[in-house]
């Protein structure tokens, strides 16, 4: 009775507007930390995927071979707006390849800067939309690399074909199906 | 528009962290903190406004963050029930010069904090506190024993 008492009295005294049962005992509130501890996760979440490149930008090779010409391509296919990447196009010829041409999709520049391309093809044109490097001549055995510098544009949210094609002239020698997937 | 969007969704994000990360580690502001703040204000900028240089850009983003900090003052005023997800509540540290260990440990302060932070407002000793509360700033109000 006395211990009531004295417990009444003190909470009596207790600050303005403190609800012992809601501030001290903490009724109602007890779910509160496990929903901050499920935010923490979804957070924690967040990073583990970008770590495990979820959200890029580390570069892959998309690889793709006939008996007349190995093609590779060295190249994030998930980046974030405003970074950096570069794009390595490596063509090995098996066989006599009068003209090397590098055909690539208009993902490739959609939405991109194009900072530099080395070295610079022989000629640039385009077929039918889609961006065409000359690279002249390659005899068997010989290679070639092109190297372009890119910069994503931050407003090119989204997927985008980056399709490779390689032919000798108006013959398709390799496709390389790519998709690039641009984060905000 | 893509300005707006952005900033939008670094306030909701930083709003998120700091009520998720827990009061007292924003409370306190020492030498490595104040550090850290800095890191997260320019990491911030830099998601929002990108590499937007423009008058414009910084109108649009320095207006957008305003806007949603009255607006979540408005919330938080007018709709009562919102106030604790959006201001969070005090807590009842101590009673009667006795430390409540369940609510200390749910806000990971140790006992030495909370007489570091008693010693700070003159009082020597939690047996000289009747109430301390930690309050939704993360500082920590002291009501001492009358008598005291």
């Amino acid at each position: 009775m006395r211990e009531a008492a004295a417990e009444l009295q003190r909470v009596a005294n207790q600050p303005e507007l403190i609800v012992l049962k809601r501030h001290r005992d903490l009724e109602g509130r007890r779910w509160h930390p496990v929903v901050r501890r499920v935010l923490l996760a979804l957070v924690l979440a967040v990073l583990v995927l970008a770590l495990l490149n979820v959200f890029g930008q580390r570069p892959a090779t998309s690889r793709a071979a006939t008996h007349a010409a190995v093609l590779s391509v060295y190249s994030p296919s998930r980046v974030r707006g405003g970074l950096l990447y570069t794009a390595r196009f490596h063509v090995t010829a098996l066989t006599n390849l009068p003209k090397v041409q590098l055909v690539l999709a208009p993902g490739w520049f959609e939405g991109m800067q194009v900072n530099s391309t080395i070295p610079q093809p022989v000629s640039e044109g385009s077929d039918n939309g889609q961006v065409v490097f000359d690279l002249g001549h390659l005899g068997p055995g010989k290679s070639s690399i092109v190297w372009v510098q890119f910069q994503v544009n931050p407003t090119n949210v989204g997927h985008r074909s980056q399709d490779v094609l390689l032919t000798d002239g108006k013959h398709e020698l390799l496709h390389i199906d790519r998709t690039i997937t641009v984060f905000p | 528009m893509d300005i707006v969007v952005r900033a939008v969704i670094a306030f909701a994000f930083v709003f998120l962290l700091t009520r998720i990360v827990g009061r007292r580690e924003l409370s306190s502001l020492e030498p490595f903190d104040l550090i850290l703040l800095v890191m997260m204000g320019d990491l911030v900028q830099q998601g929002v406004t990108q590499s937007d240089f423009s008058v414009t850009g910084l109108v649009l983003a320095a207006g957008t963050i305003a806007f949603m900090t009255v607006l979540v003052s408005y919330l938080s005023f007018r709709f009562r029930r919102l106030r604790p997800i959006l201001d969070g509540e005090p807590i009842v540290v101590v009673q009667d010069g006795k430390p409540i260990e369940a609510n200390l440990k749910r806000e990971r302060l140790t006992l030495e904090e909370l007489t570091q932070e008693a010693r700070l407002q003159q009082i020597a000793s939690i047996d000289e506190v009747e109430w301390a509360v930690l309050e939704k700033t993360g500082a920590i109000s002291f009501i001492k024993k009358s008598g005291s």
